[in-house]
C-alpha cells in the first residue's frame, strides 16, 4: 500500500511537472511603433495599440511566449494559451489559461487579454493580463 | 525510506519546464546537422557577412526556488539555431522574474547564417 502511494506520487509529479515543448511558428511581421491606451473591463484588460492587426498579433504571440504560455490555438483575431502546471514545495505554479482577442479599428488594434485561473494549482496562479499587455507594448515599441 | 527519498528527488528534479520555439525569418535553408558548431555572441556581432534566419525563444521555469543561468538555456538555443539552418546566435536578450516559489527565465535571440561560405 505504501509503495502504491509513493508510485502514485511519483507519477503525478512527473506527469504534471516535467515538460519540454518546441515548435516552429510563422513569420511574425515587422515590428511597428505604437501607442496604447488601456482599460480594465469586468473580464480582462483591454488596450488599443496604434499598430496593424498583423503586427499586434505577432507582438501578442511573443508576449505569451515571454510569459511561458504554450499557444493552444490561434486565428487572425483570437489566441488561446496555457501555462504548464508545475508541482512545488507549497503552491507550485502554472495552469493559467489566457484568451487574447484582437479587433482592428482603423489604423489601430484593440486587444483584450483575459486570464482564467484553473482549479488545479489555483493557489500558485497569477493574473497575467497586465504583464501580457506590457510585453505587447514593449514588442510594438510603444 | 529509500523509495520516499527517490520520490522526493524525482519531484524536485521534475518540477522544471523548458519551452522553446523559433520563428523563421528566411526560407530555403536546410537544418544544420546535430553536431554543427554554433557560435554564440553574448555581445556584439560577427565580422563575417550574415543574414538572420530565425528568432529564437527559450523559456524555463522551476518551482522549489531553483534558479537558472544562461548555460541552462544554451542547449535549447543551439538546437533551435541548427533547426533553422543557422551558424551563430546574436542579439541575446535575457529576462528573469520570480513569482512565489517559481523562478522564470526567458531568452530571446536571433539565429544567423554566414553568407560567405
Amino acid at each position: 500500500m505504501k509503495q502504491l502511494i509513493i508510485a502514485s506520487l511519483l507519477a503525478v509529479s512527473l506527469a504534471s511537472c516535467a515538460s519540454t515543448s518546441g515548435t516552429e511558428t510563422g513569420n511574425p511581421g515587422t515590428p511597428a511603433t505604437a501607442t496604447s491606451t488601456s482599460s480594465k473591463s469586468e473580464k480582462g484588460v483591454t488596450a488599443t495599440y496604434q499598430a496593424s492587426l498583423t503586427d499586434t498579433k505577432a507582438a501578442a504571440v511573443s508576449a505569451l511566449k515571454l510569459h511561458g504560455f504554450d499557444i493552444k490555438s490561434e486565428t487572425d483575431t483570437h489566441i488561446e494559451g496555457k501555462r504548464p502546471n508545475k508541482v512545488g514545495l507549497a503552491v507550485g505554479s502554472g495552469g493559467e489559461k489566457i484568451l487574447v482577442d484582437l479587433k482592428a479599428s482603423g489604423d489601430a488594434t484593440e486587444v483584450r487579454v483575459e486570464t482564467k485561473k484553473t482549479f488545479v494549482g489555483y493557489a500558485g496562479q497569477k493574473n497575467w493580463d497586465a504583464p501580457v499587455h506590457e510585453a505587447i507594448a514593449d514588442k510594438l515599441g510603444s | 525510506m529509500r523509495l520516499i527519498s527517490l520520490a522526493l528527488i524525482a519531484t524536485v528534479a521534475a518540477c522544471t519546464t523548458t519551452q522553446g520555439s523559433y520563428t523563421p525569418l528566411a526560407s530555403g535553408y536546410a537544418a544544420r546537422p546535430a553536431d554543427h558548431p554554433i557560435e554564440v555572441f553574448r555581445t556584439g556581432q560577427p565580422d563575417r557577412p550574415f543574414i538572420a534566419v530565425a528568432e529564437l525563444d527559450v523559456h524555463k521555469e522551476a518551482t522549489h526556488f531553483i534558479t537558472f543561468g544562461f548555460e541552462d538555456a544554451l542547449p535549447e538555443l543551439e538546437a533551435q539555431a541548427r533547426q533553422a539552418g543557422g551558424d551563430a546566435i546574436i542579439d541575446i536578450d535575457e529576462s528573469r522574474s520570480r513569482y512565489l516559489e517559481t523562478s522564470i527565465y526567458h531568452i530571446s535571440a536571433k539565429a544567423i547564417r554566414y553568407t560567405d561560405e
